[in-house]
């Protein structure tokens, strides 16, 4: 190996063996044939290897990088100038107003109410998700005849266009006319108005939300399950253990970075809930399912409110953002041997 | 290295190659599409209006048919007209305009041409020339603003009753006798309704948009009420006749149990009428084709009196924008459209009312009336029919008032309490 010419980088074949590999540079190919190879010139000029991979590198990155600045990184900086700006869409007028965006939020009963909504239909969601798709992962991990079946049927939802799901459901949750109520009318009792009422509307939707979701992380819970090394499960058996002691010191704690996962997902994507709202109950009725996002929705599309509805937005990334770096705090703290699993 | 690609060749060939259609179509993907088109000078060129409407799918046809004619009068003008949903329209417009990209002629349906006005984005139709009609003065009050007009009416939109004959057969009712008065309305309702066989008598609107407290402002009117004072400073819908008529609602839908607890918004009111289960239909002209279409035939009839008649006088304006590509062109297309025989074809084609008196006199229309049983409540309402005030931050205003509306037909406040909210909403609004 010719070191003089080159450095020495190591390389990690798959069977784990570290081999010490020479990269030579072009200029080395030059001056294989000649007669003086066997002098090193220390003044001759090495094109930078480092230069010429991060150039290769960034071309293939570049459309990519083109295409995340200008519709994730740029839309995301603007709206939180926005923010600080009261411009309404209609008459163009545009001006800096400092705080009084935020301030004016913080005074909005509004959103105060979607606020309390949106907290309230995710902690919901949070909780029942966890417990159902666990159930099913467990379910689903036993070796069922009909267990690839009920698989596919648990994730179908998870695919689905939220729009057809909320037009599939909007119709079975018709107060008079739909399938839910009349067949709970055929066993006597009389169905509530479901989406039509101030009181049931939002639980509709957390359970619609639910029905949705849960067999996308009954998928993931099922992942974590396997990955559980079973001589785990046969120590503890030794010892005498039974199913419920099984299940609550040994899968539940190697579960943990599963949940914990599940949990980021969950609380994220239900503070974002939108479709499902806009397409079902449109933030009603009077208010009782406008979530943050419906609020900002209102603000943009109906009042034609930019700089409210940028805050609002910022206010939902700082409610996130906190809720996140909590939860993986916590959840940092308690699995400290299986973090590779995250 | 006999393998692998030389990475000179990578670097400056391959690469690059790669990254050119990706970046086009980043570029490209959010371009508004649309040719550059040249303005219409000195007949050399011809001149592409840019046309965004929300008209029903149904009326796309007769809409084709009036851009032939406009072609063939015009030689050297073409028109392309793209749909948009009448959900979307306003805010794609709106973006366009705040990204100074504009198209030349849109259909207005949200009430946002004064707001329009203000940031200077339409052009006043008077510098295109007379209109060759006269319109009908309650579209004056509705397309001007500041003293100059900013849109023709493609059609008159107008609010009246939509009824199902063989549902009034069923409760021993004549069809050819349609309630004319609030009270009889609501015997009318009650009579129609049948909690056995799920059937109501009425349907009223309370989704939280502004078609609702449009549909609401026929039956404030006809209480005598007036939506803003008459200098338009402040909220005049919160009077003793606002309140009466919200309570009117609630009371037919919460203590006469003839309309159901719904937030109901134009679309799913005609899918629930459509299922023939309803007995009226308070709606606007502009579906009278989708209602013909119906298992079962209809008929229509003025909304009734209460203090007076009173209906909701609207329509979709041809507005122009000074931004537009094709300005002048765009004049003569609106202009052309206002036209007696273009009205008339537009209006007996179902697109809504005739907008003027040339035009409902046209033969076009007359025949049309003639044959089309279900025109007459509206055209018996164009006399008393008038439109919503005309001022800056309408469209939001109007927002607040639907909300009211729901707030209380769900029993979550009274007529009065939900109306005085709005009001202090929309003197807030209208303040500044």
């Amino acid at each position: 190996m010719d070191w003089q010419h080159g450095k020495c980088c190591h390389q990690i074949s798959d069977a784990g063996a570290v081999r010490e590999v020479a990269v030579r540079l072009p200029i080395a190919e030059k001056r294989r044939n000649s007669a003086s190879r066997k002098h090193i010139n220390p003044r001759v000029v090495r094109r930078p290897r480092i230069a010429e991979e991060t150039l290769s590198a960034y071309l293939f990155l570049g459309p990519t990088l083109l295409h995340l600045v200008v519709f994730t990184a740029f839309p995301v900086l603007f709206a939180l100038y926005l923010s600080f700006q009261s411009w309404n869409l209609a008459t163009g007028a545009n001006y800096f107003v400092g705080f009084a965006n935020y301030g004016e939020l913080l005074q909005d009963e509004a959103f105060h109410r979607s606020l309390g909504n949106t907290a309230y239909f995710t902690a919901t969601v949070l909780v029942s998700v966890l417990v159902v798709s666990l159930g099913t992962a467990l379910l689903l991990n036993q070796a069922l005849p009909a267990r690839k079946l009920l698989r596919s049927i648990s994730y179908m939802p998870a695919v689905t266009s939220v729009i057809a799901i909320a037009g599939i459901w909007t119709w079975l949750l018709e107060p008079t006319y739909g399938p839910v109520n009349t067949l709970l009318a055929t066993v006597g009792i009389e169905g509530p108005r479901w989406l039509s009422n101030t009181d049931t509307a939002l639980p509709s939707l957390i359970l619609v939300s639910i029905w949705r979701t849960f067999g996308y992380f009954a998928l993931i819970f099922l992942a974590g399950l396997q990955a559980i090394d079973p001589t785990y499960y046969e120590a503890a058996q030794i010892d005498g253990a039974g199913e419920l002691a099984l299940f609550r010191h040994i899968t539940l704690p190697l579960l943990a970075p599963t949940t914990l996962f599940v949990s980021v997902m969950v609380v994220i994507g239900s503070f974002q809930v939108f479709g499902l709202v806009y397409a079902t109950t449109g933030g009603g009725p009077v208010g009782a399912t406008n979530v943050l996002v419906f609020f900002l929705y209102q603000q943009v599309f109906l009042y034609f409110q930019m700089g409210y509805g940028a805050a609002a937005a910022y206010v939902l990334f700082a409610i996130v953002f906190v809720a996140t770096l909590v939860q993986l705090r916590l959840g940092r703290g308690m699995t400290p041997e299986q973090q590779s699993n995250v | 290295m006999n393998g692998r690609i030389k990475r000179r060749t990578l670097l400056f060939r391959i690469a690059p190659s790669l990254a050119i259609p990706a970046v086009l179509n980043a570029a490209c993907s959010s371009a508004p599409g649309g040719p550059v088109a040249a303005t219409a000078t000195a007949a050399s060129a011809p001149a592409t209006v840019e046309f965004w409407h929300a008209f029903p799918t149904a009326l796309v046809g007769t809409l084709n048919q009036l851009i032939k004619d406009f072609e063939a009068t015009h030689p050297n003008i073409k028109v392309r007209a793209t749909q948009y949903a009448v959900g979307d329209i306003t805010t794609k417009t709106l973006t366009s305009v705040a990204a100074g990209a504009p198209p030349d002629v849109y259909t207005q349906g949200i009430a946002v041409l004064p707001d329009l006005v203000v940031q200077k984005a339409l052009a006043p139709i008077d510098d295109f020339g007379p209109l060759p009609v006269e319109l009908y003065p309650g579209f004056d009050q509705l397309t001007k603003f500041n003293g100059k007009r900013y849109g023709v009416p493609a059609n008159g939109g107008i609010t009246a009753m939509f009824y199902n004959p063989a549902r009034f057969k069923a409760a021993g009712l004549d069809p050819a006798k349609p309630p004319a008065t609030w009270d009889e309305l609501r015997a009318y309702a009650k009579k129609l309704t049948d909690p056995a066989t799920k059937t109501f008598g009425l349907i009223v609107p309370a989704a939280p948009v502004n078609w609702t407290a449009n549909m609401w402002f026929g039956f404030l009117l006809q209480a005598g009420g007036q939506f803003l004072s008459q200098d338009n400073k402040t909220a005049a819908f919160n009077s003793d006749a606002g309140v009466q008529a919200l309570q009117f609602w609630i009371e037919l839908v919460n203590t006469d149990k003839s309309a159901p607890v719904a937030d109901l918004n134009s679309e799913t009111m005609m899918s629930t009428y459509s299922t023939g289960n309803i007995g009226i239909m308070p709606h606007y002209a502009g579906v009278l084709g989708a209602v013909k279409g119906y298992p079962f035939p209809s008929l229509s009839a003025p909304l009734p009196a209460g203090k007076q008649r009173g209906a909701h006088l609207a329509g979709q304006f041809l507005c122009v924008f000074e931004g537009g590509k094709s300005k002048a062109a765009a004049g003569e297309f609106v202009k052309w459209w206002a036209a007696a025989e273009n009205t008339a074809l537009w209006a007996a084609s179902g697109g809504g009312m005739p907008t003027s008196e040339a035009a409902s006199k046209h033969k076009l229309y007359q025949d049309y009336l003639k044959n089309e049983p279900l025109v007459k409540g509206f055209q018996d309402s164009l006399q008393f029919a008038v439109g919503t005030p005309n001022v800056v931050g309408i469209s939001g205003i109007q927002v607040r008032v639907a909300e009211a509306i729901q707030s209380a037909i769900f029993g979550k406040a009274t007529a009065k309490e939900a109306l005085d909210k709005a009001a202090a909403q929309a003197n807030a609004v209208l303040k500044g």
